[in-house]
């Protein structure tokens, strides 16, 4: 490995791209459901604000 | 987004779960206490005719002291057993590939990689090396550190000899903060190893624990992450190697009562801990929670997250406190500590949205409801202390003649007595632990590496004086960080301080002027309002005024024999390394600088 040292700014770059970069072993890794759906565990949360409120769609108040 | 539930069925041989004795134990001798301390102040409170202010006492009462109880009687708990390995042993030899994860954040690249230098070598000692690489995930935003990190990342490589073991890269852009630098690296290169080890750019561990972690991974295949206690380390400051000492000489035995109680779902603390790779990626997706921070946007305190999926898809999280050999260095001053404490806040409170997340186990709901409790309790210490101010206006003036026809005046029972057994009661459940555990370290012999039993009592006795005095103004910080998040103020993702930490009073005075405010309008009130508690409001109102001389003094370096630990009695190899390696390193950098600043000059020449 030739001396830091004397390397430029690109050349460090370079260097670390060509030995730094971690093996390519792709995994999946799928989102989890982490909120309750449920309508009360919802509305419980929209109550205390700790979510936000759906916007009302006014034609449903109709 | 997958099922809640990817897997019903446990994996391998199920150990025996023997944790739901100790729960159960726990939680009633916790609500016991908290039952007492309620009866105890309604009859306190019945002796001048029992009002609305007086129940709401009783209340804040019961829930804080249930708290303090639960605490106390885990660290109780933790007296009872001895940390031992876990009865399955590897039969085979250690064949499983793992990947050591330090995940860097605008870091001093110099002392981290020194710490990766260190953890190399001691890993190679042991036989095992070519088993563990170690990948170094930058989500650095400051170019100038980037720049460094680069640079010192090559001369790692030479010096250690690690092309092809020891990896770097840098996130364009640090989406999910420390989850996502991890979950990115998983995606992008997991499935090169079975297992992970996961640290905190100030984490250190020996080579052998990290063999070790991985035999036992490998020897019980149904565990999805193994949790181990890090020991703060390396503090210099009075307030940093009072919590240094405090975590050294009580953590363990809190973490023996935890590991008691723990069964299946154990803790994850978020660093010096092993994952099984698979597991941690079928169960620990991390999605973006609706809404903006606090509450919505990423998971703050994903650890606790993690281990509740892992738990929830049918792995176990598991603490195991025999291992030694881990490190961590811990906030050298009460700044640093309340900022980083924001951050935590944060996190804890965001997970009042995950309480009831569908098939979480109960014991993981818990520890989410545990994490909360954590900083909304001085809430209602708070509570209860402007209850008691006010509680004079809500009396009925007293009645003298409650008897009908009766000719003499009936004075109301004195329960002086019983307020005053009260609050020696909750003072106990503070320090009754404490003692305790001297009382163990002397008699187990344990206290021989805080420099004896003697010097291990002396230094117990002056943690608990300091954390007296500093505790209002962590509380005041504390309940500041409360309202904040409530209030849906986002704290941020700020860099940890691991630096100079030193303040000045005026330094001191910028960052806690609010909390001296608060404790003398506090006082005036109380004054004013109730001058009989004045007194009572003092152990809490006096530090508060003091707050900025407690800070600056706490933040000097510390002098005297006092909260000696045991890796100060005897280096572990692994940190001895690790300053050398450091001291080396920074003597090669002054040359080189010693020898850039003469080029110009010899040019010149």
């Amino acid at each position: 490995m030739p001396n830091v040292a004397s390397l430029s700014a690109a050349e460090i770059e370079q260097r670390v791209r060509e030995i730094g970069t971690p093996v390519a072993a792709p995994l999946v890794m799928p989102k989890q459901v982490l909120e309750s759906a449920r309508p009360l565990h919802r509305s419980l949360l929209a109550l205390l604000h700790l979510v936000p409120v759906p916007r009302q769609d006014p034609r449903q108040g109709l | 987004m997958s099922s809640p539930v990817t897997r019903a069925a446990t994996r391998g041989t199920p150990a025996r779960d023997r944790s739901a004795l100790p729960r159960g134990v726990a939680i009633a001798l916790s609500l016991m206490a908290g039952a007492g301390a309620f009866m105890l102040f309604l009859q306190f409170g019945w002796s001048d005719g029992l009002d609305f202010i007086d129940i709401l006492r009783a209340v804040l009462i019961l829930i804080s002291t249930w708290w303090l109880a639960w605490g106390a009687v885990q660290g109780l708990m933790g007296l009872t057993t001895d940390a031992a390995p876990p009865p399955v042993q590897l039969a085979e030899p250690l064949s499983a590939h793992c990947v050591v994860l330090v995940p860097v954040y605008n870091e001093d690249p110099v002392t981290t990689f020194s710490r990766i230098a260190a953890m190399d070598e001691s890993l190679q000692a042991t036989g095992y090396g070519h088993l563990f690489h170690f990948a170094i995930l930058s989500d650095s935003r400051n170019e100038t550190i980037a720049a460094k990190e680069r640079e010192w990342f090559l001369r790692l490589v030479a010096d250690r000899g690690a092309e092809g073991r020891i990896f770097y890269r840098r996130r364009s852009d640090n989406k999910g903060k420390k989850a996502g630098n991890v979950e990115e690296f998983i995606m992008q290169s997991g499935g090169a190893y079975e297992l992970a080890l996961i640290l905190d750019a100030d984490s250190l561990m020996e080579g052998a624990t990290i063999v070790e972690m991985a035999r036992r991974m490998q020897a019980e295949s149904d565990i999805g992450l193994l949790q181990t206690l890090p020991v703060v380390t390396r503090a210099e400051t009075r307030f940093g190697r009072a919590m240094q000492f405090s975590a050294a000489f009580h953590s363990p035995v809190f973490a023996r009562g935890l590991a008691m109680m723990q069964g299946r779902t154990g803790p994850f603390w978020g660093h010096n801990a092993m994952v099984r790779v698979r597991a941690f990626a079928e169960s620990c997706g991390l999605p973006e929670l609706r809404g903006k921070p606090p509450f919505g946007g990423h998971v703050m305190s994903h650890d606790y997250v993690e281990a509740a999926l892992l738990a929830r898809a049918g792995w176990r999280v598991r603490l195991d406190d025999d291992l030694g050999g881990s490190y961590e260095e811990g906030p050298e001053n009460l700044v640093d500590h309340a900022k980083r404490d924001r951050r935590w806040c944060q996190g804890n409170l965001q997970h009042v949205r995950l309480l009831l997340a569908p098939g979480l186990k109960p014991w993981s709901r818990f520890v989410f409801f545990q994490g909360i409790m954590a900083y909304i309790s001085p809430l209602f210490w708070i509570g209860f202390m402007l209850a008691s101010v006010a509680a004079p206006f809500f009396a009925p003036p007293p009645d003298y003649f409650p008897e009908p026809y009766w000719p003499f005046p009936i004075f109301p029972q004195a329960e002086t007595s019983k307020a005053i057994g009260l609050a020696i009661g909750v003072f106990g459940l503070l320090i009754l632990p404490k003692f305790a555990v001297a009382l163990h370290a002397a008699m187990s012999g344990r206290a021989a590496g805080f420099g004896g039993a003697l010097r291990g009592f002396a230094s117990m006795m002056a943690e608990l004086v300091f954390s007296s005095i500093s505790a209002p103004v962590l509380l005041a910080y504390q309940t500041r960080s409360v309202f904040q998040v409530l209030f849906g103020r986002d704290g941020g993702w700020p860099t940890n301080n691991r630096g100079d930490a030193r303040l000045t009073v005026s330094e001191a005075w910028a960052a806690s002027h609010w909390v001296v405010t608060t404790g003398l309008v506090s006082l005036a009130v109380t004054w004013y309002l109730a001058p009989g508690l004045v007194v009572w409001m003092l152990p809490v109102l006096v530090p508060m005024m003091l707050a900025p001389l407690i800070i600056s003094w706490s933040s000097r370096r510390a002098g005297g024999g006092l909260f000696l630990t045991p890796t100060e009695v005897e280096e572990p190899p692994v940190m001895r390394r690790q300053r050398e390696i450091l001291g080396d390193w920074e003597n090669r950098m002054t040359s080189i600088a010693e020898a850039t600043a003469a080029e110009p000059a010899r040019a010149a020449i």
